[in-house]
Formats: structure tokens, C-alpha cells, sequence
């Protein structure tokens, strides 16, 4: 748990000065208040002797001057560990962000899920807090024990070594009692409400076949016995917590009474002043307050570290790809051959074996398959986003292992099977492709899909707001934009990853026939499992269970591959 | 500030609780006073006529009693602030719960039921520290300084005329400084959403970025964002916590002026040391309130946020449910028919159905054809009784359907809808959804006609294999197969279909159209039609556009007559 905490905070480790400076800001804040009480109290015990004025005039600066200091030393401790907060927190993002693109796409885990991303978002937000609530108050806590053990010390080192143990024993004996007593009540919250989250999105995302079988008010009833237990956990649990923040208060009274119980005597045998037991008794009160926010920093420790947790489970895969160095590549011819080629995602789930095929420059060629046959993995090795496990790719005459990422991005463009489009205008989403492309290149580029008209009805034109991921345009609209966005680009190679599925006939053949115009001098690659004119294809690949069965054009194959009968005809759709 | 009226009168029912809350809290403050009096008796009676710890000792263990009391006193007053909290999460669950079903939870998209869920779960949980903190203490820091104030006039007026000066500075500086703030915090708000708008936006199309070699730009982005939000917010902080200096110098330099000013008058001798120590000691207990009031202003913020999406649910408008007892047992041999019914859904202009006349036949397949968009699924959620026409009838013989109990007509139904719902249940929960009081032979019987028997005896616990979300998952062809044996299992006059568009392997979705249309032979069946193969074999296809049906026929004749029915077939001629 601690080591967790030690490295989510070590990516601010280039802050640690301004940490420090935030936590000495936190001490002075207390320690000042410590001091007001202190000289306050020493101010009117000297003056109730009749002391003559000018000795008390030490202690009305004191006292002044510790009432002005405290508010400014809270008010720059607040900015400095704010300050601290959001630096820490663009640390995270860029530091998540960075692994993150590393290891996409994954097979292992779906992390483009908005399930697994919105948890993280929060898990973020949630370390967010982690200096200011977790990280300082402890060391506040330590440097206030070892002022007031100073300051106690002064008078009897008996003060000060009864003082100390009370005081951990306020801010570690507490907690870890409590601890005791929750820990296990804890873990059936955590288990119940991931119980009750699942039984929720079973009620309001399985809605409709529920109400269909009538079955909804019994969900519901379900979901009622579960929350009640649910919160009567947590009111058990509220009760627990609260109940260390009462013996936290009791602490510090018994604290004061016990020190005052053994310096009484001293003063009764003139070996301490009198003076000082309001001194001391109001000292030790004003120390308490570091102690205050100890419970929160238990509370938030656990959260914290399963968030970092839940965040180094995803980071933890990050990939470091060899770097190898940049190449031109523009001079070189673009016939990719795959030779013997097998891949797997994850140990026994052979996704591609032993495949070979050529494509050539200016060749348009479609792989086709039932879905799960390997054809998307086939995209993930051509682009490089996954690393084969045997075999060569060659490119030109280039292998594959000796081409750097970056440079080989430059020649292709995909049209994925998610289309991603970012919240923004549709000039944004554009100029990703080719930032310093002119309005021309835009509109070409547009036109080339049949979208310039559409785009030019629009009100705002080119800077037309699409909204959330793009959830402004249709099916149709945004599978053509992302191709226009692949083409801005004007790469030797296309690949269209399922750009067909889920989109209506007649766009679909706007599509098709679009891409049968425009790309004479491109390498084209089309990967579908929707068996639509296919007359339209130089060749054909066909892929089942990972393995490349059969590859010819339409009327070759119709003739000699029974299963590519079998998915012509089990495939066509409608409307 | 933060106050919501609204959220405050939900508190009606447990008001009791919530003044027994105040009440304990304010038992708790007198406690904290009378400890300071004893205190400060101990330490006078020690310091000033040197009287011996023996003699103290009562004092002490009154002390020691007091202390052990307070903490009670708070326990019991965070006990009854935790029954409201567990209240009102029941209560507000509960009613949003009931809210999703009188609304017609049967428009809810997949991203929508997410949030829901979201704010079922989250949202509630936020307004957990807003009522057992904030809402509390903002009564305890108008009543507990007032206490303090009580006992602290009688001896010494001069003092509490300090306290009663400072103490309306406060409110009145963290109302000035807060209201400019808050203005300033709103936008702020805006700026944190955004951004995380924008955070979440580049991590899902990190693919994207990835192809097109821009991830170290936006790197650079996030980072250039998250900067100028952090210099933006704290040019808001430094105003925002300025309230908290004021509150922070106002008590401290009370304080101060409190000790000075009561220190003088002790050296003049016309005051009591011990009365002198007790200010001393209680002067902090009378700001204390305020500054809680001040740390608990974004538990504050964040649950009146909470509730007010809480509270947009709350005012959903109910669907109309009309009062229709009539009970209808469908005979396989009825005819459905829609007369001129029309539907517009809420928010939306152009008619999703425009006066749709047609006639269902019974034993027939009836394929329903159209564009997306169309009004094919609006039609199929009429006879599921899950929407009711604008305008115009719709005649199962010759019982208006309006009449018909919904609940009791979908007992003539098996619904086979596009992507079926996988509960997180055991397989034989999931399959007897369908019919929960099906015997177990029956659910076995049902499961080998959808060809699902073999796949489920090979799981590790058969029939009693967990699926769904933290269960075993199941591919798409099995899940259609689950939502077959669903349909056969309740073994009704009428089927209803929306056939799959997602990718299933072709081959194997040609299989279970197949054995779908072997088992539901000689019954009604509707089937929204996406596969050429289903069309083919219809007896009628309704062809709708726009809400409007186009054309009925056969395949081969609407092929010949009807053009949008050729594009929609077959764009590109090619199966002539």
C-alpha cells in the first residue's frame, strides 16, 4: 500500500521542493497557533500576578504577531499545496497518457472501453487529492510532535515523553484500532457495491427485455434487498469512523489531564511555575490540531493506493519498443509481403498462422472472413501496432523489424473499424490527419467522399461543431469523414478496416464505389466480412480460424473456394 | 450558499433525526464549555492558591466525565446524521428506480444507461458528506457561537462585544469574497470539465493518434492544458482563499485582542484569572463553527451538483399510461391490424410513423423493410406495448388495443430483439427470464431446440454457469441462441424479430435464422429483415420510408415494381 503511495508521488518528484515548502508552510500554520495559545496564555497567568507591564510586553508582541502570522501561513500553505496538486496532476495525465498509447490496441483487456477509461479518469481525479490529504498531514503531524517535544522538553523531559506517546497513540493507536474494526465490514462494502453496480446496469441497460418479461419489479426487488444491506453496512461504517473522530477528541482531553496531573505536584513543590500549567495545558490543546486531519489520511490512504493500483495495472504493460532509427522511406516501392507469419495475442490463441501473401504497389486487394478469422490482426501487424511473433514482413525489400514505427505511419493510412472522431469541429478532426493541410486539401479531400455538399450545407461550414466524439453525425457521415481524414493524408497505402459494416446498402455502395474511383495509383487493402461486390478486388484473401485458405479474384475463387460460396451467400444483407 | 431548498424539504420525513442531529451537537458545544470552566478552575485553583493535586482531584474527575460525555454526545449526533444519510439513499434509489420505469426506461441507449447508472450509484454516494456535514453544521455555526456568546456575556461584556463585532464580519467578508468566487469557480468548473472532456476524448482515440503519428503533439497539448488551468485556477484561489485568511485572521487576531485586552484589565487587578483563562480557552470554540462551515464547502458544492441531476430525474415526465383492463389471449388464427396510427417520439419534429393502415396475417412471416430510420423499430414497440400511437387504432380482431393490459397481452409474445440482454446470472436464471416458473426439463427442452444444449453442458457448471459482466462471456452467436431458447421457451401465437446487424460470422448467423424459422413454423411471425435470405422467404414484406409504408408484396414482385425497394435490396444490380 505505502510503496503504491511512494510511486504515484514520485512522478512529482521534480516538486519535491515546492512539497517541502508546502509542508513547512503546514507546520509553521499550526505551529503558529501553538505559539498564539502559548503566549496568550502566559500573557494573562503573568498578568493575574500583577507582573509590571513592561515584562509582559515580549508576550503582546508574541501574541500579536503569531495572530497575524497564522492566517498568512495558512493562506500560502493552501496556494503552494494546490499549486503542488495540479502539477502532480499533469504529471499523472501525461504520465498515463504516455503508457497508455504505448500498449493500445490490447487484446488482453479492452482498454479503448469508456468503462475502463472513465475509471481511470476517476482514479486520477482521485490522486488528485493525494499530496494534500494523504502525503502532508503526516509529516505535519511528525514536525508538530517534535516542536511540541522541544517546547515541553524545556520544562521536564517527563512532559515531553508522556506528551509524545499520547500523541502517536492519538494519531496511529486510533486509526489502526478502527482499522481493526473495519477492515473486514470494509471489504463486504467494496464486494457489495460492485455487487449492486452490476445488478444496476443489468436493470437499466437489460430495461427493455425486462419490462418485456414483466421481470422489472422483481430486479428491482432485488436491488432493494441488496442496498439495504449496502447501507446499513455503510451507516455501520459511519459509525466506526465517527467513533475515531470522538476518541480523537477524548485523547486530547485526557492528554491535557494527565500532563496537568503530574506537573501539579511539581508546582505544588515549587520545582515548575505556576505560570506555565496554562501554558502547557493550552499548548498541548492547540497541538491537537495536527492530528485532526490523521483520520482522513488513513481514510484516503487505501482509497488512493487501489486507485494507483488500478492505474499501474494498466501502465504496468507498458511496451518499450526498440527504437530503431528513422529511414527514409519515400524512395522505396510499397509491395508489402507477409512471409510465413504467425501471431498471437495471448499464449494458446493462435490469431494468425503461418500466412503468406504479397500485395502489390497500386493493387487492390480485400480480406475477407467470418469475424474472429484474423483479419483486423492482420491491419494491427501492417501497421505495426502489434509485434509478429515469427516470420518477416517486408516492405520494398525492407524488413519489417528494421522500419521505425513513426516512419512507416508516414505511408499508411487506415480507415479503422471504430472510427474515432474527436469532440471538436470537423476541421479539427481533419487537420489530425495532416495539421498543416490548406482549406483546398480539406475540400478535395471531402469531396472525394461526397461529403463536401453536406459539409457546405451546414451552417458553419468546415467549422461545424460534430459534438461529443462526433455523436452529431450519422453512421454514414462519420465513416466518411474518417475516410477523408485517411486520404488528406496521401499515403502510398489505404487500409479500410470494416468500413462497410453498420452503415445502410446504398451508402455502402457509395462508399465502395468512391474507393474503386479514387485510388488507381494507391495500394489498397480492404478488409470486410460483408461480401459486396467483390468483382472490384485485383485479389481476394481468405481468412477462417487464422489461416489464409484460400486468395484469387472474385471469379476464381467463386469456382474453386466452397467457403467463399458459403460467405457470399450467407452474407448478403439489406437496408 | 449551497443551500437547495428542495434537497432540504426531502429531509421532511426524517426531520426528527435531523434536530435530534443539531440538538446533539449543541449538547455536545455546552459540553465543550463547561470542560473549558473546569479546565480553567484546575489550573487557577492550582497556580493561584497552590492547592494540591488531592484537592483537585474532584475537579479532574468531573473533567475526566465531561470529556468521555462529549465524545458520546458527538458519537450520537453523527449517528443520527447517519440514519438521514441511509434514508435519503434509500428513498432517492428508490424513486429513481421507480421514475426509469414510469418514464418508459425502453428509450434508453446503452451511453445514457451508463450515466444512469452512474448517477444511481455515484451521484447518491456524493451527497453523503452534504447531509451528515454540511447541512448540519450550517445550523450548528449559527447556534454555537450564539451558545458561546451566552455564557461568556454574563462575565465578561467586553468580550463578547469583541466576538459580537468580529463575529458578522465573517459571514459578511466569506459572502463577499465567496459570491466573487463563486462566479469565478463556476467558470472554473467548466474549464476542470473540459478539460477532462478533452483528457478522455485523446485516451480513447489513442488508436487514432497512435496511426497518425500525433501522440507526441498531444502530450505536449495535455500538458500545455493542464498548465494553463492550474495557472487560471489559482488566480481563482487566491481569491477564493482569501475567505478562509479573513475567517483565519478574524478568530486569531480576536484571540489576540481578547488576551491583550482581558491581560491589561488582570494586571489592573479588577479580573479573575480563572474567568480570564476560560475566554481564553473558549475564544477558538467560537469561530471553530465557521471555519468547519469553510472545509466543507466543496462537500457542499459537490452534492448540491449531485442532486440537482438527482432532481432532473425526479421531474421526468411519467408516460402516459392509459387505464386498459382488457385481458386478450391471442389465438394464432388473429389478425393484427393498424389503422392511420401516426407517432411522433418527444422532443422531435418530423412523425416517426405517418399514418401507417396495415394488416399483420396471421401463420405468416411478415418481413418489415426500410432505411434506418424508417419507423420499423417505432412499429414493433406498439405491439410490445412498450409505446402507444399519437393517432389512430391498431385492432388485434377486433379489440382495440388500447383497451388490452400490456403486461398481460406480452404473455402472447417472444421478442428476439437485435442485441438480447445477458443478465449477470447464472445461464438457467437467464434463459427462465423468459418464463420464471418454466421447470427445469422445460428450460433443457427449450435450449436443445436453440441448438445451446451441448455449448451449455460443457461449461464447468452447466446450467449453473455465471455469465454476464463478471461471468463467463459468451460470444454473439451464443447469445443469440440464449435469447432463442428464450423465445421457444414461452411458446407463444406470435414472434416478434429484429435481426442482428452487429457482426456475427455470417455462417453462423444463417444457421440461427434457420433454426429460428423451423421452430416458429406455423406461427406469426414479424421480423424487422436486414439478410436477403430472410426476404426471400417472407410471405409479405412491408416496405416503410419515412415513416410511411411504401409498398406489400412478395420479394419478386416488389423487386419488379418498386425502385426504393431495388435500391435498398440491391444497390448495385448485381443479383438480378
Amino acid at each position: 500500500m505505502i510503496k503504491t503511495i511512494i510511486k504515484t508521488i514520485s512522478l512529482g518528484k521534480e516538486y519535491k521542493y515546492w512539497m517541502l515548502l508546502a509542508v513547512l508552510l503546514g507546520f509553521l500554520t499550526i505551529g503558529s497557533g501553538i505559539g498564539l495559545m502559548m503566549t496568550s496564555a502566559y500573557l494573562i497567568s503573568k498578568a493575574a500576578l500583577q507582573t509590571p507591564i513592561y515584562q509582559l510586553q515580549v508576550a503582546i508582541v508574541g501574541v500579536r504577531f503569531f495572530g497575524i502570522s497564522r492566517g498568512v501561513l495558512r493562506y500560502s500553505e493552501r496556494l503552494v499545496s494546490h499549486n503542488v496538486t495540479f502539477k502532480l496532476l499533469t504529471n499523472l495525465r501525461v504520465w498515463f497518457f504516455r503508457a497508455l498509447v504505448s500498449i493500445v490496441p490490447s487484446k488482453t483487456t479492452d482498454l479503448s472501453s469508456g468503462d475502463l477509461l472513465t475509471r481511470s479518469i476517476e482514479d486520477i481525479e482521485n490522486l488528485e487529492h493525494i499530496f494534500v490529504r494523504v502525503i502532508s498531514p503526516p509529516f505535519i503531524f511528525l514536525s508538530i510532535s517534535v516542536l511540541m517535544f522541544y517546547l515541553l522538553n524545556l520544562f521536564s523531559l517527563n512532559y515531553a515523553l508522556l506528551f509524545l506517546i499520547l500523541f502517536y497513540l492519538s494519531a496511529i493507536g486510533i486509526p489502526f484500532v478502527t482499522y481493526l474494526m473495519s477492515n473486514k465490514l470494509g471489504r463486504k462494502i467494496v464486494l457489495l457495491k460492485s455487487r449492486l453496480k452490476e445488478l444496476s446496469i443489468d436493470t437499466l441497460q437489460g430495461f427493455s427485455e425486462l419490462a418485456f418479461y414483466n421481470q422489472y419489479g422483481s430486479q428491482v426487488n432485488q436491488f432493494d434487498i441488496l442496498h439495504k444491506e449496502l447501507v446499513s453496512s455503510e451507516t455501520k461504517m459511519s459509525n466506526i469512523q465517527s467513533l475515531h473522530e470522538t476518541l480523537t477528541g477524548l485523547m486530547m482531553n485526557v492528554t491535557v489531564i494527565l500532563l496537568l496531573i503530574t506537573a501539579i505536584p511539581d508546582v505544588t513543590n515549587k520545582i515548575l511555575d505556576g505560570v506555565f500549567l496554562s501554558v502547557i495545558s493550552i499548548g498541548i490543546m492547540a497541538a491537537f490540531e495536527a492530528v485532526v486531519s490523521i483520520p482522513q489520511a488513513f481514510q484516503y490512504l487505501s482509497k488512493s493506493s487501489e486507485s494507483a493500483k488500478r492505474l499501474f495495472d494498466v501502465t504496468n504493460q507498458e511496451i518499450k519498443h526498440s527504437e530503431i532509427p528513422t529511414k527514409d522511406l519515400s524512395l522505396i516501392d510499397t509491395n508489402l509481403i507477409f512471409s510465413n507469419i504467425s501471431f498471437s495475442y495471448q499464449k494458446d490463441a493462435v490469431a494468425l498462422k503461418d500466412v503468406s501473401f504479397k500485395i502489390k504497389q497500386g493493387n487492390k486487394t480485400a480480406i475477407v472472413g467470418a469475424s474472429g478469422a484474423g483479419k483486423s490482426t492482420i491491419v494491427n501487424l501492417i501497421t505495426k501496432l502489434w509485434e509478429y511473433d515469427s516470420g518477416d514482413i517486408y516492405l520494398g525489400n525492407i524488413n519489417y523489424r528494421n522500419i521505425n514505427e513513426i516512419n512507416l505511419r508516414n505511408l499508411i493510412s487506415v480507415v479503422p473499424q471504430k472510427v474515432h472522431l474527436f469532440t471538436g469541429t470537423i476541421k479539427e478532426n481533419l487537420l489530425i490527419a495532416k495539421p498543416n493541410a490548406t482549406g483546398n486539401d480539406l475540400i478535395e479531400a471531402l469531396t472525394k467522399v461526397d461529403l463536401s455538399e453536406f459539409v457546405n450545407n451546414l451552417p458553419e461550414k468546415l467549422n461545424t461543431n460534430i459534438g461529443e466524439l462526433g455523436k452529431k453525425l450519422s453512421g454514414g457521415e462519420s465513416k466518411r469523414l474518417s475516410i477523408a481524414r485517411a486520404l488528406l493524408q496521401n499515403n502510398p497505402i489505404l487500409i479500410f478496416d470494416e468500413v462497410t459494416s453498420h452503415v445502410d446498402n446504398i451508402t455502402e455502395q457509395n462508399i465502395l464505389n468512391s474507393i474503386a474511383n479514387f485510388s488507381d495509383e494507391k495500394t489498397v487493402l480492404f478488409i470486410t466480412h460483408r461480401l459486396n461486390k467483390m468483382e472490384m478486388f485485383d485479389n481476394i484473401l481468405v481468412l477462417q480460424d487464422g489461416r489464409l485458405i484460400a486468395q484469387g479474384n472474385h471469379k476464381e475463387l467463386l469456382k474453386t473456394s466452397d467457403y467463399y460460396l458459403k460467405l457470399i451467400s450467407a452474407g448478403n444483407s439489406i437496408g | 450558499m449551497n443551500f437547495n431548498k428542495e434537497l432540504f424539504l426531502e429531509l421532511k420525513p426524517v426531520k426528527i433525526k435531523f434536530i435530534l442531529t443539531i440538538t446533539f451537537g449543541l449538547l455536545a458545544a455546552v459540553t465543550t464549555i463547561l470542560l473549558a470552566f473546569n479546565l480553567s478552575k484546575i489550573i487557577s485553583d492550582v497556580f493561584l492558591f497552590n492547592s494540591s493535586l488531592e484537592s483537585v482531584y474532584p475537579i479532574i474527575y468531573i473533567f475526566l466525565s465531561l470529556a468521555a460525555l462529549k465524545s458520546l454526545l458527538v458519537w450520537i449526533q453523527n449517528y443520527f446524521a447517519a440514519k438521514i444519510v441511509a434514508y435519503i439513499k434509500i428513498e432517492f434509489r428508490r424513486r429513481i428506480l421507480k421514475k426509469i420505469e414510469a418514464h418508459g426506461g425502453i428509450n434508453l441507449k446503452s451511453e445514457r444507461a451508463g450515466e444512469l447508472v452512474n448517477t444511481l450509484l455515484n451521484g447518491i454516494d456524493k451527497l453523503d458528506d452534504y447531509l451528515s456535514k454540511f447541512l448540519p453544521q450550517v445550523f450548528l455555526s449559527v447556534f454555537i457561537p450564539l451558545l458561546v456568546l451566552i455564557f461568556v456575556f454574563p462575565i465578561d461584556w467586553l468580550t463578547a462585544l469583541v466576538f459580537i463585532i468580529t463575529a458578522p464580519i465573517i459571514p459578511l467578508f466569506m459572502f463577499l469574497i465567496g459570491s466573487m468566487a463563486e462566479k469565478l469557480n463556476k467558470k472554473q468548473w467548466q474549464t476542470l470539465s473540459r478539460m477532462s472532456a478533452y483528457f478522455f476524448d485523446v485516451l480513447q482515440g489513442a488508436v487514432t493518434l497512435k496511426l497518425f503519428n500525433r501522440t507526441n503533439d498531444v502530450l505536449l497539448k495535455i500538458e500545455e492544458i493542464s498548465e494553463t488551468f492550474r495557472i487560471k485556477t489559482l488566480k481563482v484561489l487566491k481569491i477564493a482563499f482569501l475567505s478562509a485568511l479573513v475567517l483565519e485572521i478574524a478568530a486569531t487576531i480576536s484571540v489576540a485582542i481578547v488576551a491583550v485586552e482581558i491581560g491589561l484589565r488582570l494586571l489592573s487587578g479588577n479580573f479573575i484569572f480563572s474567568d480570564a483563562l476560560f475566554i481564553l480557552i473558549i475564544a477558538p470554540e467560537f469561530y471553530l463553527p465557521f471555519r468547519v462551515l469553510g472545509t466543507s464547502y466543496h462537500a457542499g458544492m459537490d452534492g448540491i451538483s449531485a442532486f440537482e441531476r438527482v432532481a432532473e430525474i425526479f421531474n421526468y415526465k411519467n408516460s402516459n399510461q392509459l387505464s386498459n383492463q382488457t385481458h386478450l389471449e391471442l389465438s394464432p388464427l388473429s389478425a393484427i391490424r393498424f389503422e392511420n396510427v401516426s407517432f411522433t417520439y418527444p422532443n422531435r419534429t418530423s412523425k416517426s410513423l405517418n399514418h401507417i393502415s396495415l394488416i399483420i396475417e396471421p401463420q405468416k412471416i411478415n418481413a418489415i423493410v426500410g432505411k434506418s430510420g424508417g419507423g420499423k423499430s417505432t412499429l414493433i414497440n406498439m405491439l410490445l406495448g412498450f409505446l402507444e400511437p399519437d393517432d389512430g387504432n391498431i385492432f388485434i380482431d377486433k379489440i382495440d388495443f388500447s383497451t388490452v393490459t400490456k403486461e398481460k397481452w406480452r404473455n402472447n409474445i417472444s421478442w428476439l430483439p437485435q442485441a438480447p440482454f445477458i443478465y449477470a446470472k447464472s445461464i438457467l436464471e437467464n434463459i427462465k427470464i423468459a418464463k420464471p416458473n418454466a421447470a427445469f426439463d422445460e428450460v433443457v427442452i427449450a435450449a436443445q431446440n436453440a441448438r445451446i444444449h451441448n455449448f451449455i453442458e460443457s461449461l464447468p457448471n452447466a446450467y449453473n454457469t455465471f455469465v454476464g459482466e463478471n461471468g463467463i462471456k459468451l460470444s454473439g452467436g451464443e447469445i443469440q441462441r440464449i435469447a432463442l431458447a428464450r423465445a421457444y421457451l414461452r411458446d407463444t401465437p406470435l414472434l416478434i424479430v429484429d435481426e442482428p446487424t452487429a457482426n456475427l460470422d455470417p455462417i453462423v448467423e444463417e444457421e440461427i435464422i434457420k433454426d429460428m424459422y423451423r421452430l416458429f413454423s406455423n406461427k406469426t411471425v414479424i421480423v424487422i429483415a436486414h439478410r436477403l435470405n430472410t426476404i426471400i422467404n417472407a410471405d409479405r414484406i412491408i416496405v416503410l420510408d419515412d415513416g410511411k409504408i411504401l409498398d406489400i408484396g412478395h420479394h419478386t414482385e416488389l423487386l419488379e415494381r418498386n425502385l426504393f425497394y431495388r435500391s435498398l435490396v440491391n444497390p448495385s444490380g448485381e443479383w438480378s
